[in-house]
């Protein structure tokens, strides 16, 4: 039989053995008491919410975890009062970010000794990985994918919510890869029809002779190789959205086929007699500008008027240069998760780069230059050396004679000497010399040491 | 008979979970809605919002015509949507709903920006002027310095070592010079996770804002900023051990010397 001054050894051995499996652990974990107040909260779970210990500790757990249950159904509670254990539970919280998480919970009763109930204990795992990936496959976006912190964004999200729920035809301006595919999924999954298909008909890849072909299937026998019935992709959008994307591409002699389509909501299979009424919503977008097109005899004035009945535009990356960093942020997500890095983030050098840079390619070409640096980079920050040369010539460098490490030698003198005249201008005042030198205090500080210049 | 001029007055909402503010913005379905003037509420009702998804609560929001909306989380794409409608967003507020409103009537909470900006936060400085200068400082206050692979994983920079005035066992420091990322928020929290407990302190080297000393502040990071001249400043270190502000766990007789000094 062990003394109690071994037994308590044991337990404080115990407790320190916990406390290192605890911290060593991926998986948030943290323990309540009877009231829901967070009585230990472990390092994962302050990386996945965002809040360290030392907030937590002594707080509700709704007030950390701003989750879409708490109200609903908190499983904490549940299993509290009925003693029913949660297991692999999805949940969404918020972050101190403000970005939503998704996890998946687990939680346990703490009992004492006697069997008295002391509390719960939830153990959460972070899904935001897997939901990018499953986001990506299912291609299952809403509005709150579309990343924008730009006004000229926010304007359109109040509006866009209106525009999902009518039936009223869309049309989607905007240069390439300015996210009008991204707009137009967005749309379908809000609107009522959610429910039923979603079909892209790209009409700048879609050669004119297969159009019809393509759109409204056709039946046996009328044409040559057409040896059994087949069915159109707009068959897919039934009770759905069908999403014309570079309408401005399509030629007149398809355009008319198409105002039939939108005028009388049918079609005529190639080689059918019988129409086919389509319940569907049509969503176009465009990278040129319609009217234009309309006034140079090149798109049907008809056809514009029925397409554009809702019409927005969507603005150039360089005109919203204040989503670059989330952007970013989300790309660099968006590949850790399909590359399986822990890339963290870009330097400032690079973002300043970004910032500055117009991306004719708008988002899409953001998106290229991070999977180039994801590519190229090894270590957990994308560096400049990383970015794509075009880019660094192009955005320009102001500070490269800054970063350069080779100096050259009449440079150097000449940069020595400005250096002695302004210290000794300043009477040896490193703080105020700098200022007078227009660069940092440890910029001179590093200097004086490279020319060997006594600070006294 | 006291009458109210219409543009003088302000419609809140706060969203209701019991009695406290809903933890969610947007999962909450009952809300207050107060009709406030400069010093005192008018009138207050409960709303109920039967919409599913979260955008159903900005068309309420809206429809309402709420001027300023007191909650606890939000996403920040709802927040961004609000904001665009001009409704003032006032977030990651724990309170009693009623004393949440009695405190925002008497001004006690302004606007919180979500995520902090980037470029208004950036570091300014090129990273190794930073490295080269943190390194002096420490090393010219008595500390070994280690730089590089050997002194941590990213983003430690460097580790300083210093015996204690007081017991002279060794203070282990680590140390993040804050021009990496753009986002200093986010490396404050990457280096804290890093360092974890390994170190008797941890400094974030960084100009100085108020953003700043809260999100070091709220990591239990020590802020050093390369603006000021921590050496000469040496009264200021109330733990009795050079360049650190905190007492340190287990040292705390270096502060006890420092003051009978």
């Amino acid at each position: 039989m062990s003394e109690p001054g071994e037994r308590m050894d044991e337990t404080s051995e115990n407790l320190r053995f916990f406390k290192v499996i605890l911290s060593s652990i991926a998986d948030g974990v943290f323990t309540v008491d009877s009231n829901r107040t967070i009585t230990s909260f472990n390092p994962a779970a302050e990386k996945i919410t965002g809040v360290p210990a030392t907030k937590a500790i002594g707080r509700r757990c709704f007030e950390v975890f701003h989750s879409d249950i708490c109200e609903r159904g908190c499983f904490l509670e549940k299993t509290m009062k009925t003693g029913v254990v949660a297991i692999d539970q999805p949940v969404n919280i918020i972050n101190s970010s403000g970005d939503k998480i998704p996890i998946s919970i687990s939680t346990a009763i703490l009992r004492d000794d006697k069997g008295n109930i002391l509390g719960a204990v939830e153990t959460f795992r972070d899904l935001s990985t897997i939901e990018h990936l499953r986001k990506e496959l299912k291609k299952n976006y809403s509005f709150e994918d579309i990343i924008s912190k730009s006004p000229l964004i926010h304007k359109l999200f109040a509006i866009l919510p209106d525009i999902a729920e009518s039936e009223s035809t869309v049309l989607i301006q905007g240069p390439s890869g300015s996210g009008k595919e991204l707009f137009a999924r967005a749309i379908h999954n809000l609107s009522p029809r959610k429910e039923g298909g979603y079909v892209i008909i790209d009409c700048g890849t879609l050669p004119t002779q297969l159009f019809e072909s393509e759109l409204f299937g056709y039946m046996k026998g009328a044409f040559t190789d057409a040896k059994h019935d087949k069915v159109g992709k707009l068959k897919g959008a039934e009770r759905g959205t069908v999403f014309f994307d570079e309408i401005g591409e399509l030629p007149l002699s398809t355009q008319v086929k198409l105002l039939r389509l939108l005028q009388q909501r049918e079609y005529e299979p190639l080689g059918s007699n019988d129409s086919v009424s389509a319940d569907i919503r049509i969503v176009a977008a465009t990278n040129k500008d319609l009217r234009g097109l309309v006034a140079q005899g090149k798109f049907r004035d008809d056809l514009y008027f029925r397409l554009a009945v809702v019409k927005f535009d969507l603005p150039p990356l360089r005109d919203r240069r204040e989503d670059i960093p989330y952007l970013v942020e989300h790309f660099i997500q968006k590949n850790n998760a399909r590359r399986g890095k822990n890339i963290v983030s870009v330097s400032p050098e690079v973002m300043g780069i970004l910032m500055r840079y117009d991306f004719l390619g708008n988002v899409r070409e953001l998106e290229n230059i991070i999977e180039y640096g994801f590519v190229v980079c090894r270590g957990s920050i994308i560096q400049k050396d990383h970015l794509p040369v075009e880019l660094i010539n192009v955005a320009g460098d102001t500070d490269s004679s800054r970063q350069s490490n080779i100096t050259p030698v009449t440079q150097a003198i000449d940069e020595e000497s400005h250096i002695r005249e302004a210290l000794a201008k300043c009477g040896n005042n490193q703080t105020r010399a700098a200022r007078e030198l227009g660069m940092h205090r440890t910029t001179l500080w590093r200097k004086m040491k490279q020319y060997g210049i006594n600070p006294n | 008979m006291l009458l109210l001029r219409l543009e003088d007055m302000l419609k809140v909402a706060i969203p209701l979970y019991g009695d406290d503010i809903a933890p969610c913005f947007e999962a909450a379905s009952n809300f207050i809605i107060a009709t406030v003037n400069d010093s005192s509420e008018v009138s207050v009702t409960i709303a109920q919002c039967h919409e599913a998804e979260g955008v159903g609560r900005i068309r309420f929001i809206r429809d309402n015509g709420v001027g300023t909306l007191i909650c606890n989380g939000i996403k920040d794409f709802y927040r961004g949507m609000l904001q665009a409608d001009g409704v003032v967003v006032i977030s990651n507020l724990g309170y009693p709903a009623r004393e949440a409103l009695n405190l925002y009537i008497n001004g006690k909470f302004g606007d919180r920006p979500g995520k902090i900006i980037p470029s208004d936060y950036a570091c300014g400085i090129l990273l190794d002027d930073l490295l080269c200068w943190t390194k002096d400082i420490f090393e010219n206050s008595g500390y070994q310095v280690k730089c590089g692979g050997d002194a941590g994983p990213f983003p430690i920079d460097l580790t300083a070592e210093i015996a204690c005035p007081a017991c002279h066992n060794p203070i282990r420091v680590a140390i993040c010079c804050g021009a990496h990322m753009y986002r200093p928020d986010k490396e404050i929290q990457e280096f804290y996770h890093v360092a974890g407990s390994d170190y008797h302190a941890r400094i974030y080297v960084h100009p100085e804002s108020s953003e700043m000393s809260t999100c070091c502040h709220e990591f239990g990071i020590e802020l050093l900023d390369p603006y000021t001249d921590p050496i000469t400043n040496r009264k200021l270190f109330a733990s009795g051990i050079p360049l650190l502000q905190n007492v340190i766990r287990g040292h705390e007789k270096a502060a006890g010397s420092k003051q009978r000094k």
